[in-house]
């Protein structure tokens, strides 16, 4: 249902031109983003192909939504006769030599996501996710991301008594995304599943400028998970933190405006029919490539109302509630206005 | 002058002290008496020892043979034998109600040095107190917190006397209840095996709401001597307290020790008032008052019987009897005003506790009573202020404290006004609540306003509350099994369906059930007995909705068969004194067919006539008399010939089978097992007519995949028992025969029947909403799903599909409303949630409305290119 919201959006070919997105993942200023999901040991076989199901859901999202090639996309998991989708099996041994490939590979400005499905265990000061063999501790993921070349990297772990992940592996340009607030809570999480349908469809797209963030893709996730305990009438036993402000502190409710979220809100796995195109810094820019001079012009003009309207935004709580609406109804109507400009101009092409 | 006194009680023994055979005697006798072997101690305890006397009397006194102990020790007018056993004598002359001799007594015994003498110091203090002399009472009572700091070393009965007239003392400074508990602790080990101290210690942590710790006193006690008549007496009481069975067994037992004992028939008499036993309550407290004239308890509880039943000149006497015992009495008010709230009379309880506190102001009882009652009849802040009154003297109360904790979380909650209503709804859901609740709540009241011709005071209060837990604390005191929701009058309160589990209840059901109630209560003053106003109230939920509401049952149909359930006359024992858990609910179902069988037959005006005349304080008997002329047993028979013909078919499909009666359940009964097709395909054969029998076949065939059969079985079951509305009934069964077979359209009508007779069928409706989606029967997915939403508010998906269905139907307000509460839901993608209200309340012609909601939505996605358009669409812009 929520899909309708689309049908007044920009037809998806127009833009997907405009930022050379087609057919090439590869974006006009040399930026790639990575995904490495390891999905852990299940324990029982329900819980193997569920973890396997969350894992494939966000592989295939990434690569049929996000353009990532298959080599950019990779999932190991408990057992590779399960499924083609699976490069290997989600031993130590083969995510050490994965995280490895991407240090070599990965460029300065690249992004990578790392997400671990499965189940966690935590025992005194000693946090881990549960692989076939021996686990591999937080520490040592930290190593292995330390020797990446860019620091763009956000580790999202949705294992159950994820939560002292964001204190350890917390760091500048990281994004670290826990489903738990600690150690303690140990029952079987929710989050991974809502966190790999979050890239699905444009449904955790909040802000509806055509992607999704990381930080939407938290938000929908512990939205959702929140109402699958509210619907069954169950205690709340996960608590979901972000941490990208690398002071290892999460947060429950990140947020643009708030300690930790802008980091996240800025990281994308790319921008499917998204206006925008990837910027240097990683977020969605408002203003596409164009060869248009006009429409150049006309980009930048919405950006900037855009910009404006991010600024009144953060003042509001500063302001007359009446005078906030008055100015931001100025401001939206301006912009409602240009986005007109743009259509008819880019129609006109 | 202390030691000296103790000094000289050890001569005293010594120079009386018998042979050394009869010391080890006394041992044994005392042994004897510790163990409840009260023939043993006459025996052991020979001769006239001031020691063999002391024996001899706490037998007699506590198998209650007063008098004997009275005689015992040199007669009413004394002086006892030795002015060691004179306390003795003034414990058996209290018992009996002679206060005056008793004084006298006790005066002796401190007079001449006893080595009890504190003892009777104590008692005296306590007659003081009894006598509503309070001042010299606490003076008295002073003087012990000396005697305890100054003394190296006490007895086991001077320390039972400290402890005594701290606790006292404990009513005016709370944190002394510790210190007469450790006098008492002490008292125990310095008396091992004496029974009294630790009877004591339990009745304390009673009295400070400490079950458990009390119950552990008292079992010390029973352990040594199981028929212990006070500390069977305490253990009722702490049972009671725990709200657990077995109160009365327990009383009994003690009166088999002591026939004579006055605590244990005033017990009964108060449990028997509660279940609106009137005779046998008076009957009781009459023999406690032949004891005990002067039991202020038992009289209390007299003045309650002549109120509850009444009788105001009597209740007067009684009142004024015991005033003139002790004018300043609290708790005979109290206890009618606690009695009084068991009749919903909740403005009376306030009036009587404001009595209570008049004459006494460390009444924490009283002023907690009024704060309760207060609360229930809608006076928060000035109930709120006596709460507190009453915890910050008793600070030991749960309910104080809980009921306190409670009206803290009140500034969660938000207050809605409406018309008639102030609607008190938690922040948490109160924007999903409102719209839903406003509406029925003010259907229900312009709907009974027009059928009972008058009005309930308004505005009514309607709390609606988070959780069940919130729900019972609020409630407090007031019976029902499971109950949902309670009327005060007009103050009602419910459980939010939240509350419960989805498909648990059908909150605005409920809802209209309290509303009857107010107005019955408002008609009959309060009056009105129990079963008239729930029957009734589960008739108008049938009038308003006829899917709401108790439906016919297997259970009711066989118990009211098996002679179970009570006649019409005799329905209010069903729910004051159900004779099996079960039958409480039974009886609401009962009580409303009452109700179908006097409006069809007299019409509805005869039933308002009922509720005035119970307003004048007329009876049942005599207005079914007056009003339907009928006797009481034309009555009886007039409704059974009612049902047997109304339900000829039901009784007959559900009576004769191998199911075990309600009462047969309850007793352990269970049905037949079998679970397999070919047993149960037997048991059919066996009894073609047994509904019950052809129900489970029809289930077995669909879960074996045999649908042709579970068809033919499931329509057989119908035919049989058409209104049937439990669980997994017939047409469950044919709804999934046809979707099995791919009949959409038939399996959606099924479940449709079967939601007919169920309220809160939540699930079968989405189900058949699904269905309906599918067939593009738009209309009937919207009824299905506006059934979904009713019961349960909280589904995202169904409000959001609902909206649509409400636009594309030109139903704009009905949109604006499932898109208000869809934003309420607080889903993920907000933005969207408030563009589509936003869309929905331009529809219905509310722009200005709009143009808010595209600003919300705007500001989280000022991308959003829909939200843009709507924007400049709102501001009169072209598109
Ligand atoms: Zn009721």
């Amino acid at each position: 249902m929520s899909r309708r919201r689309r049908i007044m959006g920009l037809p998806t070919a127009v833009v997907a031109v405009a930022v050379g997105l087609a057919a090439a993942p590869h974006d006009a200023r040399g930026q790639d983003a990575h995904l490495l999901v390891v999905v852990g040991i299940g324990g029982d076989p329900a819980y193997t192909e569920r973890f396997l199901e969350w894992g494939t859901t966000l592989r295939t999202a990434a690569m049929e939504r996000y353009g990532l090639p298959p080599e950019r996309a990779v999932l190991l998991a408990e057992d590779p006769s399960m499924s083609d989708a699976i490069a290997g099996e989600s031993r130590r041994e083969r995510v050490e030599e994965e995280l490895r490939a991407l240090a070599s590979r990965a460029a300065p400005d690249d992004r990578v996501m790392l997400v671990l499905i499965g189940h966690g265990s935590f025992r005194g000061s000693e946090a881990n996710f549960n692989i076939p063999g021996r686990d591999l501790s937080a520490a040592e993921y930290g190593a292995l991301l330390d020797a990446l070349a860019t620091s763009k990297v956000a580790v999202v772990n949705t294992a159950s008594a994820s939560g002292p992940f964001t204190q350890l592996l917390a760091a500048p340009g990281r994004t670290i995304i826990t489903a738990t607030a600690s150690g303690g809570e140990r029952n079987e999480t929710q989050f991974g599943q809502y966190f790999a349908a979050a890239w699905e469809d444009g449904e955790a797209d909040l802000d509806k400028n055509g992607a999704v963030s990381l930080l939407e893709a938290f938000q929908y996730a512990r939205s959702e998970t929140q109402r699958f305990y509210d619907d069954a009438n169950l205690l709340l036993t996960e608590h979901a933190l972000l941490e990208d402000d690398g002071d290892g502190e999460g947060s429950r409710e990140p947020g643009m405006d708030a300690t930790d979220g802008a980091l996240a809100a800025g990281f994308t796995l790319g921008a499917p029919g998204a206006r925008g195109a990837v910027t240097a810094d990683g977020a969605v820019s408002p203003i596409p490539a164009t060869t248009d001079s006009v429409l150049a012009r006309l980009y930048a003009e919405r950006a900037d109302l855009e910009g404006r309207v991010a600024a009144l935004r953060r003042s509001r709580s500063s302001m007359d509630p009446d005078d906030y609406d008055r100015e931001l109804e100025a401001l939206l109507v301006d912009l409602a206005l240009k986005s007109r400009e743009i259509r008819d101009r880019e129609g006109g092409e | 002058m202390r030691r000296a006194v103790a000094a000289w009680a050890v001569a005293v023994v010594a120079v009386a002290a018998p042979a050394p055979a009869a010391t080890q005697d006394l041992a044994e006798a005392r042994a004897a008496l510790f163990a409840g072997r009260y023939d043993d101690v006459a025996r052991l305890a020979r001769g006239d020892a001031p020691a063999a006397l002391e024996l001899r009397a706490r037998a007699l006194l506590d198998t209650g043979e007063y008098d004997a102990a009275i005689r015992l020790l040199g007669g009413a007018d004394g002086p006892a034998p030795s002015p060691a056993v004179e306390r003795w004598l003034g414990e058996a002359l209290m018992a009996r109600g002679r206060w005056d001799e008793a004084e006298a007594a006790f005066s002796r015994a401190e007079a001449a040095g006893a080595p009890d003498a504190l003892s009777a110091r104590v008692r005296r203090g306590e007659l003081f107190y009894l006598r509503g002399r309070r001042d010299e009472a606490f003076a008295l009572f002073d003087t012990f917190i000396d005697v305890y700091n100054g003394a190296p070393r006490l007895s086991a009965d001077d320390l039972m006397a400290v402890a005594t007239a701290v606790s006292y003392l404990g009513r005016r400074t709370p944190v002394l209840f510790q210190d007469a508990l450790k006098a008492y602790d002490e008292a125990a080990a310095a008396a091992p095996g004496d029974p009294r101290p630790l009877v004591a210690v339990g009745d304390l942590f009673l009295a400070k709401y400490d079950a458990p710790e009390s119950h552990a006193s008292y079992r010390r006690v029973l352990d040594a001597n199981g028929s212990h008549p006070d500390a069977l007496l305490g253990e009722a009481r702490a049972l009671e307290f725990d709200g657990a069975p077995g109160t009365l067994t327990l009383a009994n037992d003690a009166l088999e020790t002591n026939p004579n004992h006055v605590g244990a028939r005033v017990f009964l008499a108060r449990q028997q008032l509660r279940t609106e036993d009137y005779d046998q309550a008076r009957e009781q407290v009459e023999r406690a008052l032949e004891v005990n004239p002067r039991s202020l308890d038992a009289l209390a509880v007299l003045a309650a019987v002549h109120y509850l039943e009444g009788d105001r000149t009597a209740y007067a006497a009684t009142r004024d009897r015991a005033l003139a015992l002790n004018p300043a009495w609290p708790d005979l008010f109290n206890t009618v005003a606690e009695l009084a709230v068991d009749t919903r009379k909740y403005a009376d309880a306030v009036e009587l506790a404001r009595q209570a506190v008049e004459r006494d102001s460390l009444s924490w009882w009283g002023w907690g009573i009024m704060g309760m009652n207060q609360l229930r009849t809608g006076r928060i802040e000035t109930g709120k202020a006596n709460l507190e009154r009453a915890f910050a003297g008793d600070p030991y109360n749960v309910w104080f404290r809980n009921s306190l904790d409670l009206l803290d979380s009140f500034d969660q909650y938000r207050i809605v006004e409406t018309p008639h209503f102030r609607i008190m709804l938690h922040g948490s859901e109160a924007d999903i609540l409102e719209p839903y609740v406003t509406a029925v709540a003010e259907e229900a009241y312009e709907a009974l306003r027009r059928r009972y011709g008058t009005e309930p005071p308004t505005p009514i209060r309607l709390e609606i509350l988070r959780t069940s837990s919130d729900f019972s604390v609020r409630t407090l005191g007031e019976r029902g099994l499971g109950a949902l929701g309670v009327s005060f009058g007009s103050t009602l309160v419910m459980d939010s369906p939240a509350a419960r589990d989805e498909g648990a209840f059908n909150w605005q059901s409920t809802l209209w059930h309290e509303m009857a109630h107010a107005y019955h209560l408002a008609m009959s003053d309060h009056n009105v007995p129990r079963w008239f106003s729930e029957g009734l109230a589960v008739r108008e939920q049938r009038v308003a909705r006829p899917y709401w509401g108790h439906r016919v049952s297997p259970a009711w149909l066989q118990a009211y068969d098996a002679g179970q359930m009570p006649p019409l006359s005799q329905l209010n024992d069903a729910f004051v004194r159900p004779a099996f858990p079960e039958q409480v609910i039974l009886a609401y179902f009962q009580g409303s067919l009452v109700f179908d069988w006097i409006e069809s037959e007299w019409g509805f005006e005869v039933i308002r006539s009922f509720l005035s005349g119970y307003r004048d304080g007329r009876s049942t008997n005599d207005l079914a008399r007056d009003l339907l002329g009928l006797s009481t047993s034309a009555l009886d028979d007039g409704f059974d010939d009612y049902v047997r013909e109304r339900f000829a078919a039901e009784f007959a499909s559900t009576t004769s089978g191998l199911d075990p009666t309600p009462l047969g359940r309850a007793a352990g009964r269970t049905g037949p097992v079998a679970t397999d097709v070919e047993s149960l395909r037997t048991q059919v054969r066996q009894r073609p007519g047994d509904f019950q029998a052809r129900l489970r076949l029809a289930q077995a065939l669909v879960g074996a995949d045999r649908y042709d059969e579970a068809e033919v079985e499931a329509r057989e079951a119908l035919r049989l028992f058409p209104t049937y509305g439990g669980p997994r009934g017939p047409w469950h069964v044919l709804a999934a025969v046809h979707e099995a077979r791919g009949e959409s359209g038939e399996a959606a009508d099924a479940l449709r029947s079967a939601a007919a007779l169920d309220e809160s069928a939540v699930t079968t409706v989405l189900r058949e909403a699904h269905i309906r989606r599918e067939l593009g029967d738009a209309d009937g997915e919207r009824a299905a799903l506006a059934r979904a939403v009713e019961a349960w508010p909280f589904d995202v998906e169904a409000h959001e599909r609902l909206a649509d269905l409400h636009g594309a139907a030109g139903d704009t307000g009905g949109a604006v409303r499932e898109r208000q509460v869809v934003v309420a839901l607080e889903p993920a993608d907000m933005a969207e949630a408030r563009y589509l209200l936003a869309v929905a309340l331009r529809n219905d012609g509310r722009p200005e409305d709009a143009r808010t909601q595209v600003l919300r939505a705007l500001e989280i996605a000022p991308g959003y290119e829909a939200a843009l358009d709507l924007l400049l669409d709102l501001r009169g812009g072209t598109s």
